[in-house]
């Protein structure tokens, strides 16, 4: 097993570095969700799905350390202003690509994270429904809300540049 | 990838291909401190976790099943809905019925079937952003939830239906008697847990039913929804669920208490009215139901021989929009009043088709929701309601 785990470090430390960085401020505590996930994820191994699956396991881990740190962070004022309260990315510096960010921020926290997850971290909608601990018809109809709501919202905020907001 | 998805992607801040590999976590031969400290954790922890797991408990990692909600092990499937249940909204509140249609700037109309009635509805959340709001409505004995989100995105429901089924196979659209309705069957996650789920549009609110059951079942449940949206006696039922004047907290779980202790359960003291109609030397029963905090307590209190009664619900926000969506969704009931300088119900007598025959005035104050209700019309029982908002100062 030690092999297996060793092996799913290896090719997925980079994802999930990534995945963490996209959600914290500073990198030491993206480094610190990398080797809090990578740790509860040994000890969860057990249950691990298929190897496809993975990653976004691997992403649902995260996302509960994230919540804890961010729990932790409420406790404790000097991490407080190191961790934000909501996930949120850095700001691009183009305006058009800030744009996008803005309107993600009205959308809630929940819609939020499959966005991210679909559009950021790639994952199809079975690879979302484990990364939300949900059934793929779950996670296909909650991708499909959050992505009207973002349309919508990116309508709102740009109602004279004539951007194309399709299906 | 549909435009949004695009742009949204192409705002990714951090994109793997350009992380540093020096800077990467790993097993094998570190360059950095960052890698160092990073591998030397999760080695440590993982080394910490398997000796931990042997010494103390004999047992190795494949043992360790099972984990809890909250946890960063994550939730099981099963308790995917015990979570949907106990804290549905991330970034919402758990509110009154009454804050919730508030939330959505319309009635939280509740069903009525074999399997859920009103008064079986839990702890319900909400969240608002002004524009857009959200309710969920949980039925923790049920093991159903019911969520219902305000704006129906996506224009057409039948369009916009259509369109969900194309990207989930087994998914079909359905009739709730005329309104068109997208009935998912239960699938399974990847615990093999399953759920079903019916999603159909009203008061340009979409609204989904979903929980352990079937799709008929589900859908008995989606068509109270409706039957009950163009019903009257629903949104009173929502408001006063089966209240009677000797049960006025009908909910299988309220208990009499004495008026003091109906007070601290509600974190305010409970004003009585004092008119030449009633007063406190005319109570009878007093009765309270919550599960501890304030926020999560109503108390009511009993008239007998006035044939009053009246509900003091802790953790109230005072909304002028929830009442006004309350009138609004029906005029023949409802009525918008001015009491104390804020807006306030009346709710007209014999509105209710189901053997109701309360009128009633429902108002904010200090932090409670008071309901007066009686056999009388909006003459007699505002005095009541004015007469407790003179006592309290």
């Amino acid at each position: 097993m030690e092999e297996d785990f060793q092996r799913l470090f290896t090719a997925y430390n980079r994802h999930v570095l990534a995945y963490a960085l996209r959600r914290c401020n500073e990198r030491a505590d993206a480094e610190d969700v990398v080797a809090n996930t990578f740790t509860v994820a040994w000890r969860r191994f057990a249950d691990a799905p298929a190897d496809e699956l993975r990653l976004p396991w691997l992403y649902a881990i995260a996302a509960r350390v994230l919540a804890n740190q961010r729990r932790s962070a409420r406790r404790l004022l000097a991490l407080r202003l190191r961790l934000r309260e909501q996930p949120e990315a850095p700001q691009p510096e183009r305006g058009e690509l800030a744009e996008v960010l803005i309107a993600l921020r009205e959308l809630r926290p929940e819609e939020q994270e499959i966005l991210r997850l679909a559009a950021w971290e790639g994952l199809t909608n079975a690879e979302l429904a484990v990364a939300l601990d949900c059934s793929e018809n779950a996670a296909t109809i909650r991708l499909h809300r959050a992505r009207k709501r973002l349309a919508e919202q990116l309508v709102k905020e740009e109602p004279a540049t004539g951007h194309s907001v399709t299906e | 990838m549909n435009d949004e998805l695009a742009r949204l992607a192409e705002a990714n801040p951090v994109r793997i291909e350009d992380l540093d590999d020096s800077a990467l976590p790993g097993f094998g031969p570190r360059s950095s401190p960052g890698r160092r400290l990073v591998t030397a954790v999760v080695l440590a922890s993982v080394v910490a976790a398997l000796l931990l797991g042997v010494v103390l408990f004999g047992i190795s990692p494949h043992s360790q099943r099972g984990s809890t909600i909250g946890t960063a092990d994550g939730p099981t499937g099963i308790q995917t809905m015990a979570q949907a249940i106990k804290a549905p909204i991330g970034g919402g509140k758990r509110v009154t019925l009454a804050n919730a249609a508030a939330a959505i700037d319309a009635p939280v109309v509740l069903p009525n079937t074999s399997l859920v009635r009103p008064a079986d509805a839990g702890p319900v959340w909400a969240w608002s952003n002004g524009a857009d709001g959200l309710v969920v409505v949980t039925y923790p004995g049920k093991v159903l939830v019911i969520r219902y989100q305000r704006p129906f995105v996506g224009g057409d429901p039948l369009s916009t239906f259509t369109s969900v089924s194309k990207e989930i196979p087994s998914s079909h659209l359905i009739r709730l008697g005329g309104v068109p309705a997208l009935a998912i069957p239960p699938n399974p996650d990847y615990h093999q847990i399953h759920f079903g789920r019916i999603l159909f549009e009203s008061n340009n609110l979409e609204i989904e039913v979903w929980g352990n059951y079937d799709e008929a079942t589900l859908q008995s449940v989606a068509q109270s929804i409706v039957d009950r949206s163009g019903d009257s006696s629903s949104v009173l039922d929502s408001a006063m669920p089966l209240a009677t004047v000797a049960r006025p907290l009908p909910q299988p779980t309220a208990k009499e208490v004495s008026l003091d202790d109906a007070s601290a359960a509600l974190g305010e003291a409970i004003v009585l009215p004092d008119t030449s109609f009633v007063g406190p030397s005319d109570l009878g029963s007093v009765w309270v139901d919550g599960t501890g905090t304030p926020a999560d307590t109503a108390a009511a209190v009993t008239f007998p021989s006035q044939g009053i009664f009246i509900v003091y619900r802790g953790g109230y926000t005072y909304s002028d929009s929830g009442y006004r969506a309350i009138a609004a969704q029906d005029l023949r009931s409802f009525q918008t009043i001015s009491l104390n300088g804020r807006t306030a119900l009346a709710v007209k007598q014999n509105s209710d088709q189901t053997g109701h025959n309360f009128g009633g005035v429902i108002f904010a104050l200090k932090g409670l929701e008071i309901r007066v209700f009686g056999h009388y019309g909006e003459a007699k029982l505002l005095p009541i309601a004015q007469s407790i908002i003179d006592r309290s100062r």
